[in-house]
């Protein structure tokens, strides 16, 4: 990658500073989007995956949650209602998801 | 252009406001006002409190002491459930999470000048209190538009739609229980996109069910404004068809012009156009019909609740357009203010279970905003809900809405598609079934849990 000649000093250094931020999302960020996409499963499975009536989701594996999910997009949508949800969100979304759930305390 | 040394002194000051003492902070602390106690602002409440640790001063408005769902009103009606299960408190969300109450109604959003952004006025009782904020998220939900009389086009014929639940339920309900043995229960659906896009069907189909174990010589006659079932057409389809093909009546392309009835008296008759529609996609008239009713049960065609027009952040729709990204109104003039639940014009159902989801995206957005980050450019919503079909079967629905760019148009928008096979649109169970009535009343217990407590 060629690089700028343009805004040396201080000033450039934020600005790359602020691009790079820009780019790749904080780890943080991640997790505020992880826990926005995750919040949608707690309608049915409680605030923060917890009391819910459809079983408890914080503290699951990662794996464990990645596994079950994977599962159920290979099965028939309209047998279960987890299945179309399973198949609603990308991948990369259900790994998101999994991940906030695997980061809180199991009950 | 900005100038350098101006620009160093801003992030230098914006650094410095991070390592600030919370008494030094607490001058600039972020307030919010939610307008409306229903599904989708109760949630923006209690996730603007959850998420930001309690930092962000939230005030929510809302005149009712208790809220009266809509959704499990239609087993209330057949007098299945009692009343009582449709009611929920707001002491458990001020216990909670700190949310200040007013009990009252806001008359003006008006621009804050020094004080804030915006300024709530609200009456509360006789006493009228004046609320300053930097965000402002309406959650009025619907009201319903007037249908004129047939016997006085220019007057507003009385209505019972029983389509925001409360005491027009438990009358609907009464009115049910008295009908005559042999009497018509004549219903009619509004043109999309009204409350809850199931709902009218569900509720044909537990009258009707009502009626044949009560009232076997009774009828049920859908006229539907649509060209079709808009919802879980094959399982609604199936239920009409099939359990009660000898007691019910679907007609779809049925648009109601005027209703002779008497305030608080069940019965009545209604005047529809028969519309098709053309091969041009246009809507052609061909003729009137009127049905005589024992009981009528019309429900019109809605549009955002009042503060929503009065605020000025409707379109031609009479709905709110909004950012999907944050749920902020797209109108000129209206940065900072946020219309969430049915109130708000996006591609996503207007429901229960989607407006909580509106309320925790708007949460989400308004909370990174106060941290100069901007919204999450893709959120998601799922639609999950099921619907009873009988006193003992419920079918369920679902679909998970993607905010994506419409690669065609370039435009932006909540869209349902399966990520693995491709097909776009929502899931329908494969049939309704006795497993699926148990989960409701769970799914049920599960949403109201996580928006009222």
């Amino acid at each position: 990658m060629k690089r700028s000649t343009h805004h040396r000093g201080p000033l450039a250094a934020l600005l790359g500073l602020a691009a790079l931020l820009a780019a790749a999302p904080s780890q943080a960020q991640t997790a505020a989007d992880g826990r926005l996409l995750a919040s949608g499963c707690f309608q049915c499975h409680g605030t923060a995956g917890l009391n819910g009536g459809f079983g408890t989701l914080a503290g699951v594996g990662k794996l464990d949650m990645i596994n079950k999910l994977n599962d159920m997009r290979t099965k028939a949508a309209r047998e279960n209602i987890m299945n179309p949800h399973a198949r609603g969100y990308t991948s990369e979304q259900l790994s998101l998801i999994a991940d906030y759930f695997s980061k809180l305390p199991k009950p | 252009m900005i100038k350098r040394r101006n620009f160093l002194d801003t992030l230098a000051a914006g650094s410095l406001m991070a390592l600030a003492p919370l008494a030094v902070r607490a001058a600039t602390v972020n307030r919010v006002v939610v307008v409306g106690g229903g599904m989708a602002g109760v949630t923006a409440a209690k996730y603007l409190r959850l998420w930001s640790g309690r930092t962000v001063d939230v005030t929510l408005v809302e005149p009712s002491t208790q809220y009266t769902s809509n959704i499990m009103s239609n087993l209330v009606v057949t007098g299945q459930y009692a009343p009582t299960i449709l009611n929920y408190g707001y002491a458990n969300l001020v216990r909670n999470y700190g949310i200040r109450r007013l009990v009252g109604t806001v008359t003006a959003v008006e621009p804050g000048g020094p004080l804030g952004a915006w300024k709530v006025t609200v009456v509360e009782g006789t006493t009228t209190v004046v609320r300053y904020c930097e965000r402002v998220v309406l959650a009025p939900g619907v009201q319903f538009d007037a249908v004129p009389s047939t016997t006085n086009p220019a007057t507003a014929a009385p209505i019972l739609h029983a389509w925001q639940a409360g005491p027009q339920t438990t009358q609907l309900r009464d009115h049910l229980a008295a009908m005559p043995t042999t009497g018509t229960f004549v219903m009619t659906i509004p043109k999309a996109p009204y409350r809850c896009p199931p709902g009218p069907y569900e509720r044909a189909c537990v009258v009707a069910d009502y009626l044949k174990r009560n009232k076997p010589g009774a009828q049920v006659v859908v006229l539907d404004a649509n060209a079709g079932i808009m919802a879980e057409k094959e399982s609604f389809s199936h239920a009409f068809t099939t359990l009660y093909g000898s007691n019910l009546t679907y007609r779809p392309g049925r648009v109601v012009k005027s209703v002779a009835a008497i305030a608080g008296r069940p019965e009545g008759s209604v005047v529809v156009d028969v519309v098709v529609t053309d091969a041009l996609g246009q809507t052609v008239v061909m003729g009137s019909e009127t049905y005589e009713a024992q009981l009528l049960n019309v429900i019109p065609p809605h549009r955002a609740g009042p503060i929503a027009q009065s605020v000025g952040v409707v379109d031609a729709t009479g709905f709110a357009p909004v950012d999907g990204r944050s749920f902020e109104s797209t109108v000129a003039g209206k940065a900072g203010i946020h219309v969430i639940g049915d109130a708000s014009k996006t591609t996503l159902p207007k429901a229960g279970h989607v407006a909580n989801q509106e309320g925790k995206i708007c949460a989400d957005a308004i909370l990174r905003a106060f941290s100069g980050q901007p919204a999450y450019a893709t959120p998601t919503a799922n639609s999950a809900c099921f619907s009873p079909v009988s006193s003992t079967l419920a079918s369920w629905l679902t679909a998970v809405y993607q905010y994506q760019q419409d690669p065609v148009t370039g435009s932006w928008k909540y869209v349902a598609m399966d990520q693995v096979s491709g097909a776009a649109g929502a899931t329908e169970a494969q049939a309704a079934s006795t497993g699926s009535f148990s989960k409701m009343n769970t799914w049920y217990r599960s949403l109201m849990a996580e928006t009222y407590a």
